[in-house]
């Protein structure tokens, strides 16, 4: 309306005329030229200069519209009428469109000929490049006797011919040609288009994108240019355009493919875009015959990406896509044999660490089968393909009890990694890694005997391979027989200088082994062995195995215990001084001495206790954590409750005093969850005091938190505000593990499954637990000896040491599990029974992906 | 990408083949010409140089040629040896094609 009456006041004409020449104008907007037209033809009888220019401009759009739509002779029959009223340079370009669409291409060859050799003032430089395109793509040469002729038709033909020679890979025929065509020809951005061409094919990809970028833009050789240019990177397909992206995808295909795919492709693209995986797949396997198929070409790399894309997919994405693929096979309805073998691979890559077994192999066997067919494989490939699946049957389940220590894990499927360990040693008698993964399952199942004798082949059969002599040498160790351990790690040592393992490894054999010469009485003999490990000894103190200290004190006590008590002495004092703090040394004295004597107690406890109540530090913290650690994971660990209790004590003190980040870190990493957890918790809180945006103590407090108070959204919630934290610091590690424990939120850890020797369907198999109205018999609590420990010691506990279990609890063990066992104890027989568990369902034929149920999290630490 | 395809070696090619077509192609990209083309060529080696890498690539890989199946053919044709140029007829039909955008 503002408009409206500005037009009104500025031009002084009545309303009426105001508003059809505003009819007129949205009319033109609209492209409704006919209406525009009617409307405006009275007005230019009242303002011709006024209103004339909107009646050309209608006469032009509803000519364009006709020459688009085919209707020449009609657009010929308002051309003339434009001719009438419209000046004759304006009219140029509709007269190209109109002659271009005509058959008569000598006609309008010569009227353009004129028009391009006028000055080029006549005619606009957009018109210009329209023209001389209509020219070059008519491809015939101009009439003869024209006056244009001797200036164009030498450059025209340039132009056909060089073209020519560009199609027949003529290469230096292409300059000659192009010589012809001056810099300010007409035609010269033909002539650039025609370089950009050698290029392209000659494979000077910044030459060709240098060239074919710079054309005039509405230009046929520009348009052309942009197929070329999505070749050499030098331009993306336009996908919000679609009619322009299939134009341009049509040439690259066609120049570089064939003709015809450019629709398929984007319309698979699109469908991929949108999440609709397999739809996506689907078009191309419908539309063309060779689809999926094996091969270095397009099609070939088109398939592969189909079956290698869901690795990189979300949870959700993957088990829909893969779903797809799953009712093809169920179907029986595979294309083609690689289509199969590539779906039994995917589908045995990705099943989850939780799957059956079963159906692994069958996915894995069923490929290996196709690959033979598709491929012709060799047994060297078959061989490292039964290798892993015989790795990924005897992946460990995971122990069924809440942490404690329960022996060794259960195998996923022991005798099918045997099997498959077996048929890929069968296969190519070289796999190393198959040999060795059959002596870890071997081990594992306790068949000692055939570990033993695949070991002995090995020996043979690997005579010079560190890793076999190394697990020879385990072997020996576990039999005692030490001497012949250190005969191979020496064997080992001369095929690895450097290897700190092999190194760690003759250290400890050699002192295992003058260790039981002490214990025989056989000095002489045992402070020879002991002799070379002078050369094998480090100056790091904190190397709890090689440093001269710890050394030192192991000698020093055996002497003691076994030997020369004054030379025993004498070097537990040379190991005193030589240790990083008196505290270190007594604790590890300590433990040494419980561990060589098996006694409950040692000589150094009273001076322990005195020295660990003195200044309590994070610094040494770190160390004494070490050192515990160190002889908690050794076989012959003794039950540590004293010295629990005193670290414990210990590190609470020290949580109090100043520590630096470096050493809260240590020492929550040594912590972890399970007996140290408070100490643990204690460190962090007086971080989170110091900085509470710490992201590294605030991951370590959501690690240590149960899985069951955290809730899946809230605890993916927190992990997210954490990591956005870490990464405002730049703190590379923490980013690392929270955006794996973010990813872990999407494939959570397997549960544990259900026995596979239980026959499920047989309701005889299983028998629900009995019902004690006085809770478990004794007997019973025999195959769980943590509990007839616990209920024994706890039984004569006083109400102080009760508290400390209570504190001390096993890793893992429910606080209503602890109270049940003190209860008992204190009635003097075992805990009441739990109630009993449901009767396990069988397993599926096909086990459903699981959400996130716990957290995965819970007691994973860096 | 295919490390085939990123060092112009057929599937079936041996170590010594591949390992030619390696030598040729750093020679053309050396890490000061083109570091990115010279990184892919020893990242596409090194999966491929031996039996046991061809295998375990063949096996276990998990990567994807490109971000769609768009991505993957442009991707693809950008490797790809140069296409051959058109006839003159295709050529003429495609510039026509071209004048009708």
């Amino acid at each position: 309306m503002a408009e409206a009456i500005a037009i009104n006041s500025q031009s002084g004409l009545p309303p009426s005329i105001v508003a059809a020449e505003q009819r007129t104008r949205e009319y033109l907007a609209q492209s409704k030229w006919r209406k525009a037209r009617e409307e405006i033809k009275p007005l230019v009888k009242l303002d011709r200069a006024r209103f004339l220019p909107l009646l050309i401009e209608a006469n032009m759009g509803l000519a364009r519209e006709m020459v688009s739509k085919g209707h020449i002779p009609e657009a010929r029959q308002v051309l003339a009428y434009l001719a009438t009223i419209a000046p004759r340079e304006q009219l140029v370009g509709l007269e190209v469109d109109i002659l271009g669409r005509s058959e008569d291409s000598k006609d309008f060859l010569g009227k353009f000929a004129t028009v391009l050799i006028a000055p080029p003032g006549n005619l606009a430089e957009a018109e210009r490049v329209r023209l001389a395109d209509q020219v070059v793509l008519a491809f015939a040469p101009l009439p003869a006797g024209h006056p244009a002729e001797v200036s164009l038709g030498p450059q025209l033909r340039g132009i056909h011919e060089a073209l020519q020679a560009v199609s027949r890979q003529e290469w230096d025929r292409v300059p000659e040609w192009l010589r012809t065509i001056p810099h300010r020809s007409p035609f010269s951005h033909w002539a650039v288009f025609i370089k950009g061409l050698v290029a392209f094919h000659n494979g000077d990809a910044e030459r060709a994108t240098r060239f074919l970028s710079s054309l005039p833009a509405e230009s046929v050789p520009a348009k052309a240019s942009r197929s070329y240019l999505l070749l050499t990177h030098g331009t993306e397909l336009p996908l919000n355009k679609p009619r322009l992206a299939e134009v341009i995808l049509e040439g690259a295909c066609r120049l570089a493919i064939q003709p015809g795919v450019a629709g398929l492709l984007l319309r698979a693209e699109q469908l991929w875009r949108e999440g609709c995986h397999g739809d996506s797949y689907r078009v191309l396997r419908n539309a063309i015959g060779q689809f999926p198929c094996d091969g270095a070409d397009w099609l070939g790399s088109v398939s592969e990406f189909y079956f290698q894309a869901p690795y990189g997919m979300s949870f959700e994405q993957r088990e829909d896509y893969l779903e797809f693929f799953h009712d093809l096979l169920s179907r029986g309805a595979a294309k083609n044999p690689f289509e199969e073998m590539q779906i039994l691979r995917l589908f045995a890559l990705t099943e989850g660490p939780d799957s059956n077994t079963g159906d692994l192999r069958s996915y894995w066997e069923g490929f290996l089968s196709l690959h033979e067919q598709v491929r012709k494989s060799s047994s060297y490939f078959k061989s490292i393909a039964y290798s892993w699946l015989g790795q990924q049957l005897a992946r460990s389940q995971g122990s069924a009890s809440f942490g404690m220590r329960s022996g060794t894990d259960r195998l996923c499927d022991a005798e099918g990694a045997c099997e498959c360990l077996e048929k890929a040693k069968q296969l190519d008698p070289r796999n190393l890694p198959a040999h060795l993964q059959l002596v870890k399952v071997y081990e594992a199942l306790n068949r000692k005997s055939e570990r033993n004798r695949l070991l002995d082949e090995m020996a043979k059969q690997f005579p010079e391979e560190k890793l076999v002599l190394l697990e020879n040498a385990r072997g020996c160790i576990e039999r005692k027989a030490f001497t012949k351990a250190l005969e191979l790690l020496e064997r080992a040592r001369q095929v690895d200088q450097l290897d700190p393992a092999v190194l760690e490894m003759l250290v400890s054999t050699r002192r295992q082994l003058a260790r039981q010469h002490f214990q025989q009485h056989r000095l002489d003999k045992a402070r020879q062995t002991l002799e070379p490990l002078e050369g094998l000894l480090t100056d790091q103190a904190e190397d709890l195995q090689r440093s001269r200290w710890t050394a030192w004190l192991r000698q020093g006590l055996l002497e003691r215990l076994h030997g020369d008590a004054a030379q025993g002495q004498a070097l537990l004092d040379r190991a005193r001084a030589a240790s990083p703090h008196a505290a270190g040394f007594l604790l590890f004295a300590h433990l040494t001495h419980r561990v060589y004597a098996r006694q409950a107690d040692s000589p150094f406890l009273a001076e322990l206790r005195a020295e660990l109540a003195r200044e309590p530090s994070a610094t040494r913290g770190v160390l004494l954590l070490r050192i515990f650690r160190y002889w908690d994971s050794t076989p012959d660990k003794q039950p540590w409750g004293v010295e629990l209790g005193l670290l414990r004590k210990y590190l609470k003190a020290a949580a109090k005093g100043p520590c630096s980040r470096v050493e809260a870190k240590g020492i929550v990493e040594l912590c972890g969850p399970g007996e140290f957890e408070e100490a643990a918790n204690a460190f962090i809180r007086a971080r989170l005091r110091h900085d509470p945006k710490d992201p590294l103590f605030r991951l370590f407090k959501h690690m240590l938190k149960p899985a069951w108070l955290v809730e899946p959204d809230e605890g993916r919630r927190q992990l997210e505000a954490i990591l956005e934290e870490a990464q405002r610091r730049g703190e590379q590690e923490v980013i690392q593990k929270l955006q794996g424990l973010i990813r872990s939120l999407d494939y959570p850890p397997p549960l544990p499954r259900p026995r596979e020797d239980i026959d499920f369907d047989d309701a005889d198999d299983w028998e629900a637990p009995p019902e004690f109205d006085d809770g478990l018999p004794a007997n019973l609590m025999g195959g769980i000896p943590e509990f007839a420990e616990i209920l024994k010691m706890l039984a004569n506990a006083s109400e102080s040491d009760i508290r400390e279990f209570k504190k001390t609890r096993p890793k893992d063990m429910p606080e209503f599990v602890v109270d049940m066992l003190i209860e008992s104890a204190k009635k003097g027989g075992p805990p009441k029974p739990f109630p009993p568990p449901p009767k396990p369902r069988p397993p599926a034929p096909q086990p459903p992906r699981r959400p996130p149920e716990e957290n995965p999290n819970q007691g994973k630490l860096f | 990408m295919s490390p085939y395809l990123v060092l112009g070696v057929p599937v079936q090619a041996d170590d010594q083949i591949i390992r030619r077509a390696y030598l040729d192609a750093i020679k053309q990209a050396t890490p000061e010409k083109n570091p990115v083309r010279f990184q892919s060529l020893s990242e596409a080696y090194e999966r491929i140089k031996d039996e046991t890498s061809r295998c375990k690539y063949e096996l276990f890989h998990q990567e994807s040629p490109g971000a769609s199946p768009l991505d993957t053919v442009l991707r693809h044709l950008r490797l790809a040896a140069k296409p051959k140029p058109m006839s003159m007829e295709a050529m003429k039909e495609f510039l026509h094609t071209c004048s009708k955008t």
